[in-house]
């Protein structure tokens, strides 16, 4: 999806937001699910270069295949950052009901503006990851 | 773009100069040698066709393991994206609610843009005295 042009505002607004809950929400689940307490953070950073690789050279198709692998494997690593990327590929989360609805209107397709919403959601976990992890450290 | 918008952003920018101001001291105290980074702040801001650019611009840089400086600390970095969003909020206002607006009179850079500039110049200001002449 291009940047410019008219609806850049209101497509990328209504991203942020989507990608600020669904967030939010990933890392409250993946915190409460870890108590014990074996991967600190949701998604590793080469996991993400990974999501943002396949997704630049495969497609959102290929990214859900991973996904659906990634989470159906035994002792996988980050198993809710996985299923996050497989409901979010699928359409199957909630929180982006507005935004594909305004992406339809304009005539885009969910494929053509992946891209986009997926480098917002890398760009989401990895600050508050990082705000979480130096909240942690300062508290300490 | 008309005269009565001109008024209304440089009136916003008059209600947010206090926050300016800070911003750009708090910056200089975080790091007095970033002015790479202000400026690069800066450009992104004058150069966004969304908001939504600038805030992920500083989340990018606030959210790097290794920061390219002291000056993304978690605290400027929340209070500069606290202030985007404002700004965001009031540019929609100032546009009658509409998105298409918002960038037809180039909103983002105008009010975002100019605002980091402010506090790109608050940096340098506040850089200026604590080096002496």
């Amino acid at each position: 999806m291009s940047s410019r042009g008219v609806g850049v505002e209101r497509f990328d607004r209504l991203a942020r937001e989507a990608v600020e809950d669904i967030v939010s929400r990933a890392l409250e689940q993946h915190v409460s699910g870890n108590s014990g307490g074996k991967a600190k953070e949701l998604a590793s950073d080469s996991q993400l270069h990974r999501v943002t690789n396949l997704l630049e050279q495969e497609g959102v198709a290929e990214l859900g295949k991973l996904a659906n692998h990634q989470k159906d494997k035994e002792k996988a690593s980050a198993p809710v950052f996985w299923e996050m990327v497989s409901t979010i590929v699928d359409c199957r989360e909630s929180a982006l009901d507005e935004f594909l609805r305004v992406v339809d209107q304009s005539g885009y397709t969910w494929e053509q503006v992946a891209p986009r919403f997926f480098s917002l959601l890398v760009t989401e976990i990895k600050y508050q990851q990082s705000a979480d992890l130096r909240g942690k450290s300062r508290r300490r | 773009m008309a005269k009565e918008l001109r008024v209304k952003i440089a009136a916003t920018l008059v209600d947010e100069a206090k926050t300016l101001e800070s911003l750009g001291q708090e910056a200089a105290n975080l790091d007095d040698d970033a002015k790479t980074q202000m400026s690069k702040l800066e450009q992104i801001g004058l150069g966004a066709s969304s908001f939504t650019e600038i805030i992920s611009y500083v989340k990018r840089q606030s959210g790097r393991r290794q920061s390219g400086g002291n000056v993304w600390d978690l605290h400027f970095s929340r209070r500069v994206i606290d202030l985007v969003a404002r700004l965001e909020e009031r540019a929609r206002e100032l546009a009658g609610g509409s998105d298409e607006e918002v960038i037809r009179q180039r909103l983002p850079a105008e009010l975002g843009g100019q605002a980091l500039r402010h506090v790109n110049s608050a940096y340098l200001f506040a850089v200026r005295e604590r080096k002496g002449s």
